[in-house]
């Protein structure tokens, strides 16, 4: 099959002809909404005039004639061990990428492509954080060869974990099988929605406030009047009821909305295991679909809110270098271990949580806190409130309480070359990463912290980075050792 | 969820035996680079002061630019201050496997960048520098890095040079 995808991408091909609906899309996307309507407006203003008849058919003629054109110039053709990418209308630019940097190939079915059983395809390398070139439209089994070659090339270089072969050499391909690692049935989708919390949604509809006047004018009610009248407390009470019942209504129309965009983004959510990463793909009116190297994924973290918590599901994120993180609502910890099995290495996984940081860590936050509240208290003195400004007090116990809650509830943990930590105030937010993927090691004490001889730890990752707060400073140090000697002595690719 | 195959194997890390970083190995940068900061500090402030004069002269309410000024000085003095009193603090210290840097006065940090994740390596000298024969060290990784400024010209560029050709050995060795 790959003699096969390597003898098709051998000529060069170019995208279907529809691409150049594609472009015009895209061009009118970087042109800007607002400058195209102010454009119309003016073109619009000349109508009774002859230029307005000549000027916009002509705008448009050049506009489709400039899209023919970079359809027309755009080709890609696999010489070798590279894709070439030839494009430009007036000066040709050549693009040249070697197929073993190529990280990821994506294929998205948009809506548009679906009637004509097209595809887009989007290439990802390491050295660049955004997408390096996309196929607007193609043919799926052209798409798919590429993905393939690529994969190949990645595989080549790569040595998958899991897969057999030395550490640090070249690993014989495995067979080009993919397996499904887990896969979203419409109840879990449901369940996702429903989990997550009931006023997200109300953002979306919070400016449609400003028609609650013509709304509550459908039913019969003149708010104005109502509003007036509510200063005799009897006749007010509709108000009250008003308010609930629009809360309800909200609430209500919010999950609505939550689980709909659940539905259709993640319909059929599927994870593949690819010979050499994952593949992800979901939606219901635009099928997406998204890969990455197993390498090049830096960080799991996955997040948990207490709605969550009762359902017994998390929202896992694989966090990947540049654009292009895979994300998995709806993961339950049997998932979560698959997966860690098949991102971080048997002797990268830390998932005994079991160290905590210094419990001095609850000063900071409390006296910055503290800090805050008084600046404001004087603040709102001299304002009208006045002496009711005391009444920020009662703000203390709650900062106190969130304070002390997040530091005994912190933890950390190192076992062999795996490090991981969890934060939880209400919701939990846990992050994995593999020590010998480390870019560079930082400890830091602050003035604090020197006083009372302790320090924090940084480990930069490719794209992000974990911090352990508050570690006595042997502990910290002896963290940075392990960290650099992973890095600098583990012959496993790291990208 | 299928179980993958896990054939890798690593055997545990001996934490005890771990090479430390000694904290007595720092190299101090050059004292010139007081200087440098210094001087760079008052024309930044030679600046602030013109400005603030200028718009001073030029705008009814006075006041407001002249206290403005005072202010960005006054942040500037401060910066000097603390800049004369971390300058000891700050060093550098170059291993078989890795370059650390050591900065900071209120709260103080020491970087370590591995040279196996080195992506490329350069030296930079601005116009104060070049008067005073000193030069800033780039170290890039991806997604970080160091920066290591106030060293002489000659030692930048070894620096540099090992720390290119130390990145090619390791990854070869690995």
């Amino acid at each position: 099959m790959i003699e096969a995808d390597r003898r098709l991408l051998a000529e060069p091909q170019r995208q279907s002809p529809v691409a150049v609906v594609f472009l015009l899309i895209k061009a009118i996307r970087n042109l800007g909404i607002v400058n195209i309507g102010i454009g119309a407006l003016f073109l619009f203003n000349l109508r009774s005039s002859v230029a307005f008849a000549i000027v916009a058919p002509l705008l448009v003629l050049a506009a489709l004639a400039v899209n023919v054109l970079a359809w027309w110039r755009y080709t890609f053709v696999v010489i070798d061990d590279e894709l070439v990418v030839t494009k430009g209308i007036l000066s040709e630019q050549r693009l040249v990428i070697p197929l073993g940097r190529v990280q990821s190939v994506s294929i998205e079915q948009d809506f548009l492509h679906r009637p004509l059983e097209l595809v887009r395809a989007s290439l990802d390398t390491a050295g660049s954080s955004d997408t390096e070139f996309e196929i607007q439209a193609v043919t799926r089994p052209l798409a798919e060869a590429l993905q393939r070659l690529t994969a190949e090339y990645v595989g080549a270089v790569t040595a998958p974990p899991g897969e057999p072969g030395e550490p640090g050499q070249p690993a014989p391909l495995a067979a080009p099988v993919e397996r499904v690692l887990l896969r979203r049935t419409p109840t879990d989708l449901v369940k996702v929605g429903l989990a997550q919390s009931p006023w997200a949604g109300l953002a979306l509809i919070g400016p449609l406030l400003i028609f609650v006047d013509d709304f509550a004018g459908v039913f019969g009610f003149d708010l104005g009047e109502q509003t007036a009248a509510a200063e005799d407390f009897e006749a007010g009470l509709w108000v009250i009821w008003a308010v609930v019942g629009f809360l309800a209504l909200a609430t209500v129309f919010s999950l609505v909305l939550q689980v709909s965009r659940a539905v259709v983004t993640d319909w059929d959510l599927t994870l593949f295991r690819t010979p050499t990463g994952l593949r992800r793909t979901s939606g219901l009116l635009a099928k997406k679909s998204r890969a990455s190297s197993v390498e090049r994924i830096q960080r799991l973290e996955h997040r948990q809110t207490p709605v969550q918590r009762l359902v017994g599901i998390n929202h896992l994120n694989l966090v990947t270098i540049g654009e292009g993180d895979i994300a998995l609502p709806g993961s339950t910890e049997g998932d979560i271990a698959g997966i860690r099995d098949v991102v971080l290495e048997p002797d990268s996984q830390a998932t005994e949580l079991d160290r905590r940081i210094s419990p001095k860590a609850v000063i900071p936050p409390i006296r910055n806190g503290m800090i805050v509240l008084l600046l404001a208290m004087v603040g709102l003195y001299f304002s009208p409130i006045g002496w009711w400004s005391l009444l920020g007090l009662l703000v203390v116990p709650v900062i106190w309480y969130l304070a002390q809650r997040e530091i005994r509830l912190h933890r950390w943990s190192v076992n062999g070359a795996g490090l991981a930590q969890r934060h939880e105030v209400f919701t939990i937010r846990t992050e994995e990463i593999a020590l010998r993927r480390a870019q560079r090691v930082d400890v830091r004490q602050s003035f604090f912290q020197r006083r009372r001889n302790l320090a924090s730890v940084t480990i930069d990752m490719a794209d992000g980075s974990v911090q352990i707060p508050m570690i006595p400073l042997g502990e910290a140090k002896a963290l940075r050792d392990l960290g650099l000697a992973c890095a600098e002595t583990d012959p496993r690719p790291w990208m | 969820m299928e179980p993958s195959p896990q054939p890798f194997e690593n055997p545990p890390i001996d934490i005890a035996g771990l090479p430390t970083l000694d904290d007595n190995d720092f190299i101090p940068l050059d004292p010139r680079y007081l200087m440098v900061s210094l001087v760079g500090m008052g024309i930044f402030a030679a600046i602030v002061l013109l400005a603030g004069v200028v718009v001073a002269i030029a705008v009814e309410m006075a006041w407001i630019p002249l206290v403005a000024a005072a202010g960005v000085l006054a942040i500037i003095a401060i910066s000097a201050v603390l800049r004369v009193l971390e300058v000891r603090n700050i060093a550098y210290q170059v291993r078989q496997r890795d370059i650390s840097y050591r900065r900071g006065v209120i709260s103080r940090t020491v970087s370590t960048q591995p040279f196996v994740r080195v992506q490329h390596a350069r030296v930079n000298r601005g116009p104060i520098q070049r008067l005073f024969g000193l030069a800033t060290v780039h170290i890039t990784a991806a997604g970080s890095g160091l920066v290591i400024p106030g060293l002489a010209n000659e030692e930048a560029e070894q620096i540099k040079q090992l720390v290119i050709n130390r990145a090619g050995d390791l990854q070869e060795d690995l």
